[in-house]
């Protein structure tokens, strides 16, 4: 029970919480495509902010707190995805189905499925791929934001994220021949 | 580019880019960080340690207008209500301090919580300020009433906000903490007016009967707590289950580093061992390379503790998936730490040290001070001229 309180951190509490509401959503949207699992991923992204505060709290500097949020989430979904890894994503994803999207949006079973195949998909590229990809294109976050949060620079980014879009089609080709 | 695969990635995108948390969800996450926020504060720098007066700034939620009341009482009292913040039961500022300091920040206290939260404040200060008097051989009949009469009604406060809490959906949780707290305070108090009682045998008569009352509504606590940790325990589901696993991360941290905390304490204890001048030097550095090594390995062998023990069967319960027994397994370790603590910040504020290592470090202190004033192994000593050249967080 916390009796008193400074004003450093007050104003800590208050721009954490700020964070909070302004990212929690982009996390959680990352981290789902990422681990398709949406219990799995609320709970790597509670774990996300409880480590940031942990790192706030100590009495630590974070300049960019939208990349740190993000690099604490790559690493919770890396610490995560450890634990399970004796449980096949595929396999999972086989037998539960798409089960990213909250039940209470409308998505015909048709659409889910072919959304489905294009997750399988994405996640079957190499992970620095599948991440600016998700990063771009989900989170819709610009080449330099991505840079921050990856710590590479901006060039390196656009580069993965051009070589990225090239694999994903031309597994997609491979696929499509697969099935004729 | 394939039509197909540019509409399939498309239609991908535009869904995932749809994808948010629920309102629910994200609330429910929300008071989990909140509740992990509050059991993992901001660590004070040095300047707040040590300059920043006790129970010098309210709750955050009262904040604003505590100040505003602050403000009408400084200009209207003319500073008696910031001067009257340490008075006594007797002083002729007390009555500023409990009639209209505390009830001008009490009454800003809005939730359950907070009502109880305060209400366990102010009656840890009443017990303070018994043990105050007591040191100062001031605890007189009528002293001793009126900290009677108060305590009694700030514990019937808390009470009924507890009760209130409880009633509540999903209110057990805060109830535990807020009950689990006020035990800690109350024994804890009891435990040091108790040796109040024996050191200043003049207070002991009007001693005993506050240390009667404040055992028996200690009890009654224990037994409020008992009662609402057999609902949780009782609880299934997520939110029981996040629940847990807040407290068990808080635990976990909290009883290591009162490993870390029980260690430097030995160690230090160890270093600031008397020995007698005249020994040769090797014999000295011999006999404290021994306590130092005794001490730290006796301290491990003690963390295996009650704290360490709750620690670890709430872990085994969590992963049997009984996480209502989990979270109080957890809440068990963090009052076996708390309980510590509280009582080294009581005897600290009532400057009253009874125990082996601050004698020591009393006797260090003067011993030193002369010869040795910027040495930073006094820091365990009873007084802030102990830390000058410390160099802390700040």
């Amino acid at each position: 029970m916390e009796l008193q309180k400074s004003k450093r951190a007050l104003d800590l509490e208050k721009s954490f919480l700020a964070a909070y509401d302004a990212n929690a959503d982009a996390l959680f949207r990352h981290c789902v495509v990422r681990v398709r699992d949406r219990e799995l991923a609320k709970d790597i992204v509670q774990e996300t902010f409880t480590r940031t505060w942990v790192y706030l709290a100590d009495g630590n500097h974070v300049e960019y707190p939208r990349a740190f949020l993000y690099r604490t989430l790559n690493n919770a979904i890396v610490d995560a995805m450890r634990k399970k890894r004796s449980v096949s994503l595929d396999a999972k994803f086989e037998e539960e189905g798409f089960e990213i999207v909250d039940e209470t949006r409308e998505i015909p079973l048709e659409v889910r499925e072919e959304i489905g195949e294009a997750m399988q998909l994405l996640s079957s590229l190499d992970e620095m791929y599948s991440t600016v990809i998700t990063m771009r294109f989900i989170n819709e976050l610009t080449p330099g934001e991505i840079a921050k949060i990856l710590e590479v620079s901006e060039n390196v980014v656009s580069v993965r994220i051009h070589r990225a879009v090239k694999q994903l089609q031309k597994l997609w080709a491979e696929r499509e021949q697969q099935s004729i | 580019m394939n039509k197909d695969y540019e509409e399939k990635f498309g239609d991908m995108l535009e869904t995932m880019r749809g994808t948010s948390l629920t309102n629910e969800e994200r609330n429910e996450m929300r008071s989990s960080i909140r509740l992990f926020m509050s059991e993992y504060p901001v660590k004070a720098t040095f300047r707040e340690r040590f300059f920043v007066r006790e129970y010098s700034m309210p709750r955050v939620s009262f904040m604003r207008p505590a100040l505003a009341g602050f403000l009408i009482v400084f200009l209207v009292g003319g500073g008696a209500s910031y001067a009257a913040a340490d008075a006594l039961p007797g002083d002729i500022l007390y009555t500023v301090k409990t009639n209209v300091n505390e009830p001008l920040q009490g009454i800003l206290a809005n939730s359950d919580e907070e009502k109880a939260d305060w209400n366990a404040l102010l009656a840890s200060r009443r017990l303070e300020e018994a043990g105050a008097l007591a040191l100062q051989g001031r605890l007189t009949t009528e002293a001793r009433a009126e900290i009677e009469t108060r305590f009694e009604e700030l514990t019937q406060k808390f009470e009924a906000a507890t009760a209130a809490l409880a009633q509540k959906k999903d209110g057990e949780e805060a109830t535990a903490d807020a009950q689990s707290y006020m035990e800690i305070s109350l024994k804890t108090h009891a435990d040091v007016l108790e040796e109040l009682a024996v050191a200043t045998p003049g207070s002991e008569v009007e001693l005993n009967p506050i240390l009667e009352k404040v055992r028996s509504r200690a009890q009654t606590v224990e037994n409020a707590r008992i009662a609402t940790e057999e609902v949780i325990a009782a609880k299934f589901g997520a939110n029981i289950e996040r629940a847990a696993e807040t407290k068990r991360r808080i635990a976990e941290r909290e009883v290591e580093s009162e490993g870390d905390r029980e260690v430097a304490t030995a160690v230090r204890t160890a270093k600031l061992a008397p020995q007698p001048a005249t020994e040769a030097m090797m014999t000295m550095t011999m006999s404290a390379e021994l306590s130092l090594e005794d001490a730290a390995s006796t301290t491990e062998e003690d963390t295996e503790s009650e704290a360490a023990q709750a620690l670890r069967e709430g872990s085994e319960k969590l992963q049997e998936g009984k996480h209502g027994e989990a979270f109080t397994s957890f809440q068990k370790a963090l009052r076996s730490v708390e309980q510590k603590k509280l009582e080294s910040d009581i005897r600290k504020r009532l400057k009253f040290k009874e125990n082996d290592e601050s004698d020591m470090s009393k006797k260090d202190s003067s011993q030193n001070k002369s010869s040795n004033e910027n040495d930073s192994h006094n820091s365990s000593g009873p007084s802030l001229e102990s830390f000058p050249t410390f160099q802390g967080d700040d």
